[in-house]
């Protein structure tokens, strides 16, 4: 078992084959770091749980596709990244700072999909974004291709 | 100094269709910086596969049309008289404009005898190659745009034959950055080449027997119309028709074979990033698709069309391309119809059509945001 701990000072045992899949801590483990409790300063108690049941579920990903399991990982992971917008992005924060490969994508993936047909003021107000241009310079950029800002599937709504 | 956040902000934009992507440069100085940096163009091209659409030349008016993913139609201004000043965008087809090739989004287009690059989704254009003979009275040309992975660099191919003067018929090859024209081997019938497709860093081309491949079987009073780009019909009756794939090598620039399954192939593109050929079959036309690249035993048959027929001995099937929900595929079916087929009922519609002294041009491809730099023609050095 490897020991990790938040920033909020919360200490969780995981399985070492599930830890392994952060390549961060896999090379911690292999220098021989990891001897006691991996401090983990960037990310909170919240998130390392989420972490973690990703971790737990997908622990041997060739074992899922010899047993048939392979539907209800891709089901677990859909269920997953149905979370809140700043929860997804706290989860890809700490997935890009243990380098877990799968898992940042999974979570990059599902916040293009929730982006993709959002109006630029709804984007802005999701990522708490200040637009520092000015009138002109957005003209511009619509009259190179007004049919970008145009089409039934633009949503203005945030959520 | 980039943040974090401003890392993960711009992998998270690089799983974005192009169309967000315009969007979004709206959002603020940074996003917009992002979206337009070169190295992020070339990187989103190669991730985005999906959302194939058309674009369309008509040599009626003479105009360029978009078709998009969900079947609408969309003016297009053509850029390249900004370019080259007095170059006419004619109605004689052989003479003005060929859409020779698509490549990332990009394509690759002659208006006389000059050669752009164009990329219509953000209006970058400029020319690239010249040749004379794309002017010349009764040549017809068929071509092909693609990337050499090797030496990071689009290459030009072109087919060239007379329909004046049947000893004058070549392919050439041209890097857009040193822009010589080189002359290749050939072994095919270069009259019977038709449509080029690009995919995985080859070009796929289909051969068809036309006219030209037949001439003891013609009578005299045949009639050509170098313009139509196909031949009449009649001089195809009782002769059985047969088609085959070639590809070629971007990095080798050699030619092959690719084996195809049973059936006479009469079209050519790319499905759900799969290269697909439709067949003609009793009662119908069937569309195959290679599921895996390059594996012959891969061939699957995915749809057949029974509701439609293509007339054997001058139809084809080019610009396949599927709908954003996946229900209907886009079909040009002859020079002057584009059809809608329904996957789900297996019905068949119009949507464009032209009187038959029209060509409906057309080519399909994935949009990207891709300027790709240093490709400019300069009159003076590239001039000999």
């Amino acid at each position: 078992m490897v020991k990790l701990k938040s920033n909020d000072d919360k200490e969780f045992e995981v399985e070492e084959a599930a830890v392994i899949q952060s390549e961060m801590i896999k090379n911690m483990i292999e220098d021989g770091c990891a001897t006691s409790v991996i401090p983990l300063p960037n990310i909170d108690s919240k998130t390392l749980i989420k972490v973690i049941e990703y971790l737990n579920k997908h622990i041997n990903m060739g074992k899922a596709a010899e047993t048939g399991e392979e539907d209800d990982l891709k089901e677990f992971d859909e269920q997953f990244v149905n979370m809140g917008w700043e929860e997804l992005f706290d989860v890809i924060m700490a997935a890009n700072y243990l380098n877990i490969h799968e898992l940042m994508e999974l979570c990059c993936q599902s916040a293009a999909d929730r982006l993709k047909n959002k109006s630029v003021r709804a984007v802005r107000e999701m990522l708490k974004i200040t637009n520092d241009l000015t009138e002109e310079e957005e003209q511009e950029i619509i009259n190179d291709a007004p049919w970008a800002f145009e089409g039934p599937e633009i949503d203005d709504t945030v959520n | 100094m980039a943040s974090i956040v401003d890392d993960i902000t711009i992998i998270i934009l690089s799983n974005l269709p192009v169309k967000s992507l315009l969007r979004f440069k709206c959002v603020s100085k940074s996003w917009c910086s992002w979206i337009s940096d070169p190295k992020f163009e070339l990187s989103n091209a190669r991730r985005q596969q999906r959302g194939a659409i058309s674009l369309l030349y008509i040599n009626d008016i003479p105009s360029f049309l978009f078709m998009t993913e969900n079947i609408v139609f969309k003016d297009l201004i053509y850029p390249f008289n900004k370019i080259v000043p007095d170059v006419k965008v004619g109605r004689r087809f052989t003479l003005g404009c060929n859409l020779l090739g698509s490549c990332h989004g990009l394509l690759l287009i002659n208006v006389e005898q000059h050669i752009f690059l164009w990329n219509p989704t953000i209006g970058f254009c400029t020319k690239v190659l010249e040749l004379d003979d794309l002017t010349r009275e009764g040549n017809i040309v068929v071509g092909g745009l693609c990337f050499d992975d090797s030496m990071n660099e689009y290459k030009a191919l072109l087919f060239i034959y007379s329909t004046i003067d049947d000893t004058k018929k070549y392919v050439i090859v041209a890097s857009l950055k040193d822009k010589k024209w080189r002359k290749l081997e050939f072994s095919h019938y270069i009259p019977s080449v038709r449509s080029g497709v690009a995919l995985n860093g080859r070009l796929h081309f289909i051969q068809v027997r036309r006219k030209h491949d037949l001439g003891h079987y013609l009578n005299k009073n045949f009639y050509i119309r170098p313009e139509l780009k196909c031949c009449d019909f009649w001089a195809w009756k009782g002769i059985p028709p047969f088609g085959e794939l070639i590809y070629f090598d971007s990095i080798t620039e050699k030619f092959h074979k690719f084996p195809i399954p049973r059936g006479l192939i009469v079209g050519l593109g790319v499905l759900n990033e799969c290269l697909c050929v439709a067949c003609l079959r009793s009662g119908g036309m069937e569309i195959l698709v290679m599921k895996e690249y390059g594996k012959v035993e891969s061939w699957t048959s995915t749809y057949v069309i029974k509701s439609f027929e293509i007339n054997p001995y001058f139809g084809y099937a080019e610009s396949l391309f599927m709908t954003e929900d996946g229900e209907e595929l886009v079909i040009k079916v002859s020079r002057d119809q584009v059809v809608v087929y329904n996957l789900k009922d297996d019905s068949v519609r119009q949507i464009l059509v032209r009187t038959p002294t029209v060509c409906i041009s057309s080519i399909t491809y994935v949009p990207s945001l891709i300027s790709p730099q240093g490709y400019n023609w300069r009159d003076k050095q590239h001039t000999n």
